[in-house]
């Protein structure tokens, strides 16, 4: 699907695009200013931290197929979105821009991959790594004693962040940093708002763009860009489609949104790390320690799959589905991204009783194997509840 | 099914036979127990059963169970009913066994009679999966379920050193404390679902049981280390191991683990090892070939390629004892969940120790078997040392993953063309 010309004549979002669309390029343009970046794995880590150590965090993205670093060291249990993932920390095109990198324990493939980094680490010194982290989050559990547990991992995470910045974290810079990333998120939020409902003023494409954009450029750069954009896109033309909410793998460009609004249909929410998750809950600046307000907002996020139990997820679907306005639920999982497949035939019986359709497509693959098969796939669930609307 | 015949391992051990003989009288007790309004427990082999023990609970290990339903041949069943609920069945056969049961309308043509309904789950947070599983079967049975959250552990040690005697040194003090804070929440959810008391000296003795046996496995290892021709093989021993192990902590298995020592010592001093044409020693790496048992035994004959590793016995003889536990119980038991991130070392070790001339390393072609192991960097320091690797893409419970001649092939191949040659050369 062509650009909207709306989108491609608007400024600020030309600007995001850009960025998008030439990540590494964005990333040196924060690199050249002299600051270290951090590649965080995940939305699990904790940002503010990183930013109050005077770092600047960007998220990592996959590198394209051929994979021969994750060919090299991973089984054949990671899918493509970790296959990718491993690469780009690996293969060494990057490698000036990183200062570090982070990893979390809200996807069991994250915590593997950064114990593999440690073991070639240790075991091919000459290949000059950049330093790893991992921030171990326990968010099964919503009482005091994890909440405790978890505040003192971002405190360790905290010191290992100033360890490689050489930067005492303050108190002040941490509520600086809280300062920014809220303003940040509400920014984001603004616009995404405008996808929400049956009056849809931007495509989920779109909306991927702008998000992924704002991961990997420095926040103060991108709150104004996001501001002027939501003006702009309020007066966008209606976007007509039917109206999906996503969940499953995340992604990390747009080639399946568009191929959905190509079949017709249009990506209105979602619960990945490269869309509505980064928007998704304010850090609270009302506890004495800042960390521990940061703990919070990580431990509450938008539970992933992995990491919350079949019931809490099925009844969160249908909550984010009526949130965003969505007509229909669609599950999306790449070849061994399982976790998602437990919880679908519970959400299924939900939601067929609330009489919302919904649809899985699985074990698809990096770069796609059968695309026509994919889009005929979509195109018929689609039509289906269009007819059924 | 499998492709090609699948075959039962010879049993060459008395205690093999008794074991099994124990395991399914004490499987018809359980059983019996259970109908008469006992509380059954149902989780991974995780679970420290120590504590179960201690408190007189009847406890049923998934991977035990699904060891059983693939000796069975039953998993195709198992994974078909699977399907017609909704989900895949090509997936997770390891942790699905039990939620399969579940779904069976007729549960009591299961394995010896069919798992009875447990009352409660202890599931542990270790793989995207499994967790979602155990709680999907703790809904359909009604069970309680208890949650063991997985902890990423930052130190790097080469545990099998420590496990004994130096288990403060496994982790930080923060991830011991906060893993013997989830013991005591452990206690507390089994004694408020069971209505039993866990009391210090009865989990005490449990723990001296459990030292006591995995010293005699210990013992065994040694000798199958130790000696050329090993006195036993895999194939021998997996089965009393497997059966014992979850018996850790009874007095019986501790007894059990004695018998299979003197049994493997009395083959050693007797001169009448299993495999006596020995001529390559090899490692089997990943789960058992729970199926198909009788695979290890065809290389013997033909080649003198007897398997005298598999991670059963040397996890059990190498990272299961705590000395000294009655200073602590549950903190020694919340050292279980503080093991090495680099278990490539560990394998090394064990292969250095025993003489091992090749690796087979069974992983899953369809999910998640041993992703957890590292298995690439484990089969680069393999090779990197002069010791062969062949890898067979299949899944340890579903046979339907198996095709008995290409794979028997592919490990002769690799005898001839790989191990022997090198073996020749070194």
């Amino acid at each position: 699907m062509r650009n909207r010309a709306c989108a491609e004549n608007c400024e600020p979002y030309v600007a995001l695009k850009n960025a998008y669309d030439n990540r590494a390029e964005a990333v040196k343009k924060i690199k050249d200013t002299g600051k270290k970046v951090v590649w965080t794995f995940s939305g699990n880590v904790p940002d503010e931290v990183i930013y109050a150590a005077g770092m600047i965090p960007i998220r990592a993205w996959g590198s394209p197929a051929p994979w021969e670093e994750a060919d090299r060291y991973l089984e054949l249990s990671f899918g493509p979105v970790w296959r990718a993932l491993f690469d780009t920390a690996l293969n060494g095109k990057y490698r000036d821009l990183m200062d570090g990198l982070v990893f979390s324990t809200n996807f069991t493939m994250l915590e593997k991959m950064y114990n593999y980094i440690r073991w070639i680490i240790e075991r091919e010194p000459e290949r000059n790594l950049p330093p790893i982290a991992l921030i171990d989050y326990e968010v099964m559990e919503r009482d005091y004693l994890f909440f405790d547990r978890n505040c003192k991992n971002t405190e360790e995470f905290a010191r290992e962040m100033e360890a490689w910045s050489g930067t005492t974290i303050t108190d002040e810079a941490l509520r600086n940093a809280i300062s920014l990333y809220n303003e940040y998120r509400q920014a984001l939020r603004d616009f995404l708002a405008l996808r929400k409902g049956e009056d849809s003023r931007i495509t989920g494409s779109e909306a991927l763009t702008v998000v992924g954009a704002t991961l990997v450029m420095e926040k103060e750069r991108c709150i104004p860009l996001l501001r002027a954009l939501t003006q702009e896109a309020a007066k966008w033309p209606k976007v007509e489609g039917v109206r999906l909410f996503y969940t499953g793998s995340q992604q990390e460009n747009t080639d399946l949104y568009r191929m959905i609004e190509e079949c017709g249909g249009n990506v209105v929410g979602e619960d990945h790390d490269w869309g509505d998750r980064v928007a998704d809950l304010d850090i609270k600046d009302t506890l004495k320690f800042p960390l521990d307000c940061i703990t919070e907002r990580y431990w509450y996020l938008m539970p992933n799959s992995e990491k919350s139990r079949v019931r809490l997820r099925a009844e969160l679907v249908p909550e984010w589905i009526r949130a965003c306005g969505a007509e229909a639920f669609l599950v999306y999982m790449y070849y061994n991204d399982e976790a998602y497949f437990w919880d679908y035939p519970t959400q299924k019986r939900k939601l067929d009783a609330e009489k919302i359709p919904s649809h899985l497509i699985a074990k698809q693959r990096i770069p796609l194997v059968n695309p026509q098969e994919l889009r005929d796939e979509l195109g018929q669930f689609i039509a289906s509840v269009r007819r059924e609307n | 099914m499998a492709e090609g015949k699948l075959t039962k391992a010879v049993k060459r051990l008395e205690i093999a036979k008794d074991t099994t003989s124990y395991q399914k009288e004490w499987f018809r007790s359980l059983r019996e127990r259970v109908a008469a309004g006992e509380p059954l427990g149902w989780g991974t082999a995780s679970t420290p059963e120590e504590l179960l023990c201690a408190m007189d609970i009847p406890f049923v290990c998934i991977q035990w169970w699904t060891a059983l339903c693939a000796a069975k041949q039953m998993g195709p069943k198992f994974y078909d009913l699977l399907g017609k609920k909704g989900y895949r069945s090509d997936m997770c056969s390891y942790c699905a066994s039990g939620y399969a049961c579940t779904l069976d309308p007729n549960p009591e043509d299961g394995p010896w009679g069919g798992l009875p309904k447990p009352t409660f789950v202890v599931s542990y947070d270790h793989c995207p999966c499994a967790k979602k599983i155990d709680e999907l079967a703790a809904e359909e049975w009604g069970a309680e379920i208890f949650y063991m959250p997985h902890s990423y552990n930052p130190v790097q040690i080469n545990d099998w050193e420590l496990a004994w005697n130096e288990w403060e040194k496994l982790t930080t003090k923060k991830r011991l404390d906060e893993r013997t804070e989830d013991m005591h929440r452990l206690v507390q959810f089994l004694e408020r679902v069971t209505g039993r008391r866990l009391r210090k000296d009865r989990l005490i003795e449990a723990l001296h049981y459990s030292n006591e046996q995995n010293m005699w496995f210990s013992k065994v290892r040694d000798l199958i280390a130790n000696n050329r021709p090993a006195p036993v093989t895999v194939s021998d021993t997996i089965g009393v191991v497997m059966q014992t192990q979850w018996h850790r902590g009874t007095k019986w298995a501790a007894e059990n683990a004695k018998r299979l020592y003197d049994e493997v010592k009395a083959l050693v001093d007797e001169g009448r090892p299993t495999v006596p044409n020995e001529k390559l020693r090899l490692m089997w790496l990943g789960r058992g070939l729970w199926y198909n048992m009788g695979f290890y035994q065809h290389f013997e004959e033909r080649y003198g390629a007897s398997f005298v590793w598999s991670q059963y016995l040397a996890i059990g003889a190498t990272k299961y004892i705590r000395e000294e536990a009655e200073k602590d119980p549950l903190r020694a038991l919340a050292t279980r969940f503080c093991g090495g991130n680099d278990v490539a070392k560990w394998y090394m070790h064990e292969a250095e120790t025993h003489g091992i001339d090749g690796v087979v390393y069974l992983i899953s072609n369809v999910n998640c078997m041993n992703s957890g192991a590292f298995a690439s960097g484990t089969i680069m320091d393999f090779e990197k040392r002069g010791i062969p690797v062949l890898v067979l893409g299949a899944d340890p419970a579903d046979a339907r993953t198996w095709n008995q001649d290409l794979m028997t092939a592919a490990l002769e191949e690799f005898l001839e063309k790989r191990v022997i040659p090198n073996k020749q050369q070194r």
